[in-house]
């Protein structure tokens, strides 16, 4: 069952230059947690709040639940959609309480009701005695959760959550994600949250959409978008991507690397051009066959190294490799380095 | 795309708040726009007269009040400023809000209070003729010198204000990076700060033409004839309605003269002013000779602008209240403090619906709307006041020979005449004093909690009453007090458009002036003076809490 159902939602700010989201199509599962990823100006914001209400599409529609709450005709205000807002500064209100934020959107409840509803809600988000606090006696991620307790309480249909990890420093960060995650699931909401950070979307999201200057790139589980990146884009935003053209040969593939032996059957054409990650390159001993090239740079990143390498080719010296290493791989820079390229991994685009 | 541009328009920018910013907007303007109607009927009997005798009188005058006044207001305004922020001097705390108290002063009230005391019966004469009895008192302060000084007096706080904001905000790095290079605190405060501030002070001048161009009380005092009086003697003296709809009209142009010189002295410039980091700053320390010479520069102003007619006004009243003080002096006490209020709570109340409108609607539309309600400040009280009354009158006049005709019987005036139209006056002309608190008040709070109260289930309505008027209580408490006090100090428009035999303080005290009877005046005077020292202590407060300098001092 469908969540939310966006169809070709497009929208222009006048002020700005180019549209903030163009042609947009999407869905949301039921109890589905999808992740907004893309860098600041890609739209995600703007897509969260067109969803909401908050703003104005200038074409497309969204249903949310059974419901059409944006098409030509309609106009749902943000009021009348079942829909949960979680903002990025969690825009508490600061003359309430911890209850009265979280009671604020039940107002038709009786006072029995709102209390045990409250006290329900609180004790999901593990703040149960909290509930005579004001926001500014909060930490930033009790905050969080106490808005997120009240965007839960009149039950939407789908939560949506502003970059709700991006305030957090790192340690506190890995926590609250998880808690967030896990009280989500335990609330079976379905939620979109918007994110610039990949590990974010990784860890937290069953979907990620990966948005760019208005549009989806790419909608996929978080193994599915990060192994099979639609292109050279969508491979880039979760780390260093390696390219290669392809020009077919009599007697086999010629690339950058020189002729290419262990390419799989499979592959077609007279010009190809594939990705593939820096863990699909392995170092290997001179003994071994493999590429040669000149290590340009090692950087040291705690568990492992990433190394930059000049192809040994002089026609292609310019063409740079990522390799991810051992973090001891004892190579020196400008010395010359052998690997191996693991093509089952890589992907043609 | 131009077909989505117009859908997104005519699908949301209207609503409910829409209808009422735009009912607003048109009240508001309603003065403005019988004026510019009114100058189709042409000039009136003795526009002739007006325009062979006295018209070049009032634009000479009228000018060279504003340019005499304008300078003398940078001058004093810019340099006290200048000094209480960037200097360390004995009484410079005390001097941060004091300078801002003459602005407590009405200028038709200084304007009589000094003609008092260069009276003949008046503290100066009896002193000089006591040293020298010989020599006849031969200065005069009667003439357009005299209302150039007098006003500089206590208009020059504008200057001050906007001037000493200016110099706060801007940050300490520029200063600092200026005596870091070696500039002496002369060639930083000409090459630096005042190119910075030039945006601010001019604000400060054009808030103070707009005073003087507002004034009645204090050149009709001193025999100065000006567009304000004309338009007076126009409409009371001569009978004539048309010309002082033309003079009116002039009037206005004058004052969009000015306004549209400070817009272009600005050029859409913005100076990004260098916030945040650095927290303090270093003061000059004067010594010797400079440290006594800007003392007397910061206590002159002060002295003579607020202290002596305090003084002086403090002096009278205490010779002369137990013959005011009665029935009568309540009565108008009560009503001047209930026009007032009553103009201060619906003041907030239409500047809350048009700042929220304005929120709510977003975009250029919005914007053009409140530039136009906000206008009214810049209206001269006696404009606001003929272009009210014509339509008025007229209405009247329907309605009179309506009910005649129902009735039977003859009524007298319904509108005109009633505090209805003297509080929408009122309203027209000072709801920017309002509003411009309240749209702070809404900055500050920001939009994300009504947002985030909508998502919630509340409509726009509910937001406000249940997030943004409890968040921002301050602010319109604040506005509220402004337009209070605005409205005590009234004149002009309060003279034209008052009930017959309504009398407000200000009213009361500018005609026992009139009829010599300066000291009995002090009464109604004081409390006008005393009620306006409230909110400026309120306003120095604010502006000196977001101090760069406090740091250094505290």
């Amino acid at each position: 069952m469908k969540a939310l159902q966006i169809e070709h939602l497009s929208k222009t700010f006048l002020k700005r230059e180019g549209p903030a989201i163009s042609d947009i199509s999407l869905d949301v599962e039921v109890g589905e947690i999808l992740a907004l990823l893309g860098e600041s100006g890609s739209g995600k914001t703007t897509l969260l709040r067109l969803i909401a209400g908050l703003d104005y599409p200038d074409q497309g529609t969204i249903a949310i639940g059974d419901d059409v709450v944006v098409d030509d005709k309609i106009f749902i205000k943000p009021e009348k959609r079942k829909v949960g807002l979680v903002f990025q500064n969690h825009a508490l209100f600061p003359h309430y309480n911890v209850f009265d934020n979280v009671a604020f959107g039940l107002s038709w409840l009786t006072k029995q009701d709102k209390a045990r509803k409250v006290n329900e809600l609180l004790t999901l988000v593990n703040l149960e005695e909290m509930e005579n606090r004001f926001p500014h006696q909060l930490s930033g991620g009790q905050q969080q959760r106490v808005a997120l307790a009240r965007a839960l309480a009149p039950r939407p249909e789908i939560v949506l959550l502003d970059e709700p990890f991006s305030n957090l420093d790192n340690v506190l960060k890995n926590q609250v994600r998880e808690e967030v995650k896990k009280i989500l699931k335990k609330a079976g909401a379905t939620a979109i949250f918007v994110t610039h950070d990949t590990t974010d979307a990784l860890l937290a999201a069953d979907k990620i959409a990966l948005m760019h200057r208005g549009k989806v790139l790419q909608i996929g589980s978080p193994i599915d978008i990060y192994q099979n990146p639609a292109n050279e884009n969508v491979g880039k935003f979760f780390g260093k991507i390696n390219t290669l053209t392809l020009n077919k040969r009599e007697n086999g593939w010629l690339s950058e690397l020189g002729q290419l032996a262990s390419v799989p059957q499979s592959w077609e054409g007279d010009q190809l051009k594939i990705i593939f990650r820096a863990e699909n390159v392995t170092l290997t001993s001179g003994k071994e066959p493999g590429f040669k090239g000149q290590l340009v740079a090692s950087h040291f990143m705690g568990d492992h190294c990433l190394l930059t390498v000049a192809l040994a080719d002089t026609a292609s010296q310019s063409h740079l490799l990522y390799i991810k290493a051992s973090a001891n791989h004892g190579y020196k820079v400008d010395s010359t380095v052998t690997f191996q390229i693991d093509f089952a991994r890589a992907k043609i685009i | 795309m131009a077909q989505n541009r117009y859908l997104a328009f005519s699908k949301i920018r209207f609503n409910s708040w829409t209808i009422y910013l735009v009912i607003i907007v048109l009240a508001i303007a309603i003065p403005l726009l019988s004026i510019f109607f009114g100058l189709f009927k042409g000039p009136g009997d003795s526009w002739n007269h007006i325009q062979n005798t006295v018209l070049f009188n009032y634009v000479t005058n009228s000018l060279m009040l504003t340019i005499g006044i304008g300078a003398l207001t940078i001058l004093t305004g810019v340099s006290t400023a200048w000094f209480v922020s960037t200097c360390e001097f004995p009484g410079r705390k005390f001097f941060e809000w004091a300078l801002i108290l003459p602005l407590a002063i009405p200028s038709y009230i200084i304007a009589y209070t000094y003609a008092g005391i260069f009276d003949f019966a008046g503290p100066l004469q009896i002193l000089y003729r006591r040293w020298f009895p010989d020599q006849p008192f031969t200065f005069d302060i009667m003439n357009i010198y005299g209302v150039i000084i007098l006003l500089s007096f206590v208009l020059y706080p504008y200057v001050y204000a906007t001037a000493r904001a200016a110099f706060i905000n801007q940050s300490a790095a520029i200063i600092e990076s200026g005596r870091v290079l070696g500039c002496s605190p002369w060639k930083i405060f000409y090459k630096l700060v005042l190119p910075l501030s030039r945006p601010a002070i001019i604000a400060g001048v054009s808030l103070v033409i707009m005073e003087v161009l507002n004034d009645y009380g204090a050149v009709k005092y001193f025999g100065v004839p000006t567009f304000t009086t004309g338009i007076f003697r126009a409409w009371f003296s001569l009978g004539d309605v048309q010309s002082a709809i033309f003079l009116s009209a002039l009037l206005m142009g004058f004052v969009l003269l000015f306004l549209g010189l400070e817009q272009i002295q600005r050029g859409g410039r913005k100076y990004d002013q260098i916030t945040g980091a650095s927290n303090s700053l270093a003061r000059f320390q004067l010594q010797g000779i400079k440290r006594l010479a800007v003392c007397i520069v910061c206590l002159t102003p002060l002295l003579l602008g607020f202290v002596v007619p305090v003084l002086q006004l403090g002096f009278w009243s205490f010779k002369t209240f137990r013959s005011v003080m009665g029935q009568e002096f309540w009565q108008m006490i009560l009503n001047s403090f209930s026009v007032a209020g009553i103009t201060a709570l619906l003041s907030v109340l239409v500047a809350l619906i048009l700042a929220y409108a304005v929120k709510l609607n977003g975009g250029y539309f919005a914007a053009i709307m409140t530039k136009v309600a906000n206008i009214g400040y810049a209206i001269p009280g006696a404009v606001i006041a003929v272009g009210i009354m014509i339509p008025v009158l007229s209405i009247d006049k329907f309605l009179i020979k309506g009910l005649e005709r129902l009735t039977g019987n003859s009524l007298g005036l319904i509108i005109s005449g009633s505090l209805f139209m003297l509080i929408f006056a009122y309203l027209v002309r000072f709801l920017v004093v309002a509003f411009n608190p309240t749209e702070e008040g809404f900055k500050k709070i920001g939009w994300q909690l009504t947002e985030a109260a909508r998502t919630l289930g509340f409509g726009p309505f509910k937001c406000l009453v249940k997030i943004n008027i409890p968040l921002m209580k301050g602010a319109l408490l604040s506005g509220a007090l402004l337009v209070f006090v605005d409205v005590l100090k009234e004149l002009p428009l309060t003279l034209i458009l008052r009930p017959f035999n309504f009398h407000t303080l200000a009213t009361k005290a500018f005609e026992l002036a009139s009829d010599e009877m300066v000291a009995e005046s002090a009464n109604a005077a004081l409390i006008i003076v005393l009620t306006g020292i409230i909110p400026i202590i309120v306003l120095s407060k604010l502006i000196s809490r977001n101090s760069l300098y406090e740091g250094a001092t505290d």
